[in-house]
């Protein structure tokens, strides 16, 4: 296989929590197999402590001032480094890319652009198509992907070109516990994690609906929701201790876990990751972690809820996802089933090693890659 | 600019007068008052309405219409150009009109007239859109007439062509100086008229002129396209069974893998002209579980691994072909 120079740039200054996402991980997992350098370009805005997980990448801090913002010294750098740069991964599917892509397809023409476009169909379904300098951009990337197969059909259908499938998964060398986890690690905890209290992930669906198992349960389960709190979710959990003083020791709010080995011995114990979101940008990267581990998964309808569940075989969807005593149903009813949780600990950790591994993902990017650049004859 | 209408002519004229063309000559014809006993025009011998008055008074009310219109002098020479393929026989007429939305005064002008010659002739204005073609019927139509300043693509202005009869008439108008680029030589292939900033390009539909168009349909594209990919699919359908039979090598899943990747791009092409819009979806999943199987080959996978997406491979090329063969057979 060719070897290339990766080149990655966020719409947006980089944060370090963003090194370990899938924007970061699958031009990493890439470079690892067929990459000869990688490098991140961003504005630096904090430290990036993460970067020591991703060996061999290269951070290129961009010179920006007041009057260079991020993507303005981003098509500079394109500009002096295009010799450097054989794929170009973008992410996300904005308009601030437009110069930036038409800069290096132009200094370029045989490099390959690719666009995760890390989108839901609301989303998908407001892009100005017909704005040209919009449709330009799309027009130069090579490879577009999404993250959920209904939003393959959609934008397929929509946009009229190929979309790939490329969903949110795992890098397994960044998870070394997943190999060791046995189903005898579990205990009966329900799991989230995410921008708790945002309006996105719905977070006071799960709290109320877990309220409402409760009286359902025949052993007791906890609830554990790990991640940042806004002050608007703080005050109805705290309301929520006040109203249920039984129920408040069984939930806890752990706040963000930087700590990856902590975070991964929660995924470890937990039998039920829980998500509760309106909506989200393809599928969540947590979803993919504790899939790893091993977790059944129980989902609002989000776009890529069918991939995350396999059609509901390994995990079930909540149709609605302001229903909380619909979700509260699905959520007791999980926890009663005790075997199909044990079942679904193997089957749940086959099917993401089979179709979730960024490694594997990158395999088949390889191909795509190396299919493009022999039409284009070069590189 | 405006028009004089009197027994005998009818001709078009600048705003300042400065200069002039007859538009129609009343044609010689005995009793043309009442142009033949046609059974047809009843209306007409109830209101004691000549063809030729009702004619001048469809003009001057298009010019009452719109007389700011800089197109005006484009519709008029539109009228005189299917004055005569119109009154060609007592059959009903059928006319295809395709330009912009806005152009409702003119396309009502030209339906009152080809009622009153014949009531049930109609005037059809589609909408803006090119793939509408698809849907009628080749060499069935008595005329077109195509606003080249609102469609001057090749391929759409052939579809419409496709659809008109031999014997038929195909007016082409604009306003521009040059026309545009694409269709300059076929433009070469018609009468040219023109007045002041308004061209017409006139053309009557004949063997040779369809034989020149045809191969810019959309029609000869999907099926020049599609002629192609039965030959790939063939041999896309030997190589996935040689898979699934687990009797393939890396090159064969690399060979079956630019196929597919072109299958989709053809698909894509013709997109508008299939029933299964997944179509392409479906080839493109199975293109993912070839490259899937590819990898199971590439590391020499387990057992297990090699059973699972050959699984998927079955599912998926089952899928592809299912939905290919509803497609084209």
């Amino acid at each position: 296989m060719k070897e290339y120079n990766i080149c990655v740039i966020p719409a947006y200054p980089l944060e370090n929590v963003q090194l370990l996402k899938d924007r970061i991980l699958i031009p990493y997992a890439c470079y690892r197999q067929f990459g000869r350098s990688m490098t991140i370009v961003t504005q630096k805005i904090e430290e990036y402590p993460y970067l020591t997980c991703l060996a061999g990448a290269q951070l290129y801090a961009l010179p920006c001032t007041d009057e260079l913002p991020h993507m303005e010294a981003a098509v500079q750098y394109v500009t002096d480094h295009h010799q450097e740069i054989d794929l170009l991964f973008l992410f996300g599917a904005r308009l601030e890319y437009a110069e930036l892509a038409a800069q290096y397809k132009a200094l370029r023409p045989d490099g390959i652009i690719y666009l995760k476009l890390d989108i839901n169909s609301g989303w998908a379904n407001a892009l100005p198509l017909d704005h040209k300098p919009y449709a330009d951009f799309l027009d130069a990337c090579d490879i577009i992907s999404c993250e959920a197969r209904r939003l393959q059909h959609l934008i397929s259908r929509k946009w009229r070109r190929t979309i790939e499938y490329v969903p949110n998964g795992l890098y397994y060398p960044l998870y070394p516990s997943i190999a060791q986890t046995t189903y005898a690690d579990k205990e009966n905890l329900i799991l989230t994690v995410g921008r708790l209290g945002s309006v996105q992930k719905n977070s006071h669906v799960l709290l109320y609906a877990y309220a409402l198992s409760y009286l359902h349960f025949s052993e007791p389960w906890d609830l554990v929701m790990i991640g940042s709190v806004t002050p608007e979710f703080q005050e109805i959990y705290d309301a929520f201790c006040q109203e249920f003083p039984p129920i408040a020791p069984h939930v806890r709010l752990t706040g963000p876990i930087t700590d990856k080995a902590l975070l991964h011995s929660y995924y470890r114990r937990a039998k039920i990751f829980a998500l509760t979101s309106q909506m989200e940008g393809g599928s969540p990267n947590v979803y993919a972690e504790a899939a790893g581990f091993g977790c059944t998964v129980l989902t609002t309808d989000i776009d890529s809820a069918q991939d995350m569940t396999d059609g509901e075989r390994l995990g079930k969807i909540a149709q609605n996802p302001d229903d909380i005593q619909g979700y509260a149903q699905t959520l007791s009813a999980l926890c009663a089933d005790q075997a199909y949780l044990e079942r679904n600990f193997t089957a749940m950790r086959d099917y993401i090693r089979h179709h979730f591994d960024y490694d594997h993902i990158a395999k088949r990017l390889g191909l795509m890659f190396e299919a493009i650049a022999a039409e284009k004859g070069s590189i | 600019m405006k028009i004089t209408i009197n027994d005998t002519n009818i001709t078009l004229l600048t705003d300042d007068g400065a200069s002039s063309c007859v538009l129609l000559t009343k044609p010689d014809i005995a009793d043309y008052g009442n142009v033949t006993a046609r059974p047809l025009v009843k209306s007409y011998h109830l209101i004691k309405e000549t063809i030729w008055e009702r004619f001048g008074q469809c003009l001057q009310n298009l010019e009452e219409c719109c007389p700011e219109d800089s197109c005006l002098g484009c519709y008029l020479m539109t009228f005189s150009a299917l004055y005569a393929p119109l009154l060609s026989s007592s059959q009903a007429k059928n006319v295809l009109y395709y330009g912009p939305d806005s152009k409702g005064s003119f396309t009502a002008c030209l339906q009152d007239f080809m009622t009153f010659l014949q009531t049930d002739s109609s005037l059809v204005a589609l909408p803006p859109n090119p793939f509408l073609f698809s849907g009628l019927a080749n060499s069935s139509w008595h005329a077109a007439v195509i606003d080249l300043d609102a469609c001057h693509d090749m391929q759409t202005i052939c579809d419409a062509m496709t659809k008109v009869r031999r014997g038929g008439t195909v007016v082409l108008y604009t306003i521009l100086d040059v026309p545009p680029g694409g269709v300059a030589e076929l433009l070469s292939y018609g009468t040219r008229t023109a007045f002041a900033s308004c061209t017409l390009y006139t053309f009557t539909m004949d063997q040779a002129l369809y034989d020149l168009i045809y191969p810019y349909s959309a029609e000869a594209l999907v099926l020049a396209h599609t002629e192609g990919l039965f030959t790939q699919m063939d041999m896309l359908s030997t190589l996935t069974r040689n898979m699934l039979e687990d009797a393939s090598s890396p090159e064969d899943c690399l060979y079956a893998i630019d196929l597919l990747r072109q299958a989709e791009k053809m698909l894509f092409a013709c997109y508008d002209y299939l029933e299964n819009p997944e179509l392409p979806i479906h080839a493109n999943t199975l293109k993912e579980a070839v490259m899937d199987y590819y990898s199971v080959l590439a590391d020499r996978a387990d057992d297990r691994d090699r059973q699972l997406y050959l699984e998927h491979l079955h599912l998926a090329a089952q899928n592809f072909y299912a939905a290919f063969d509803a497609e084209f057979q």
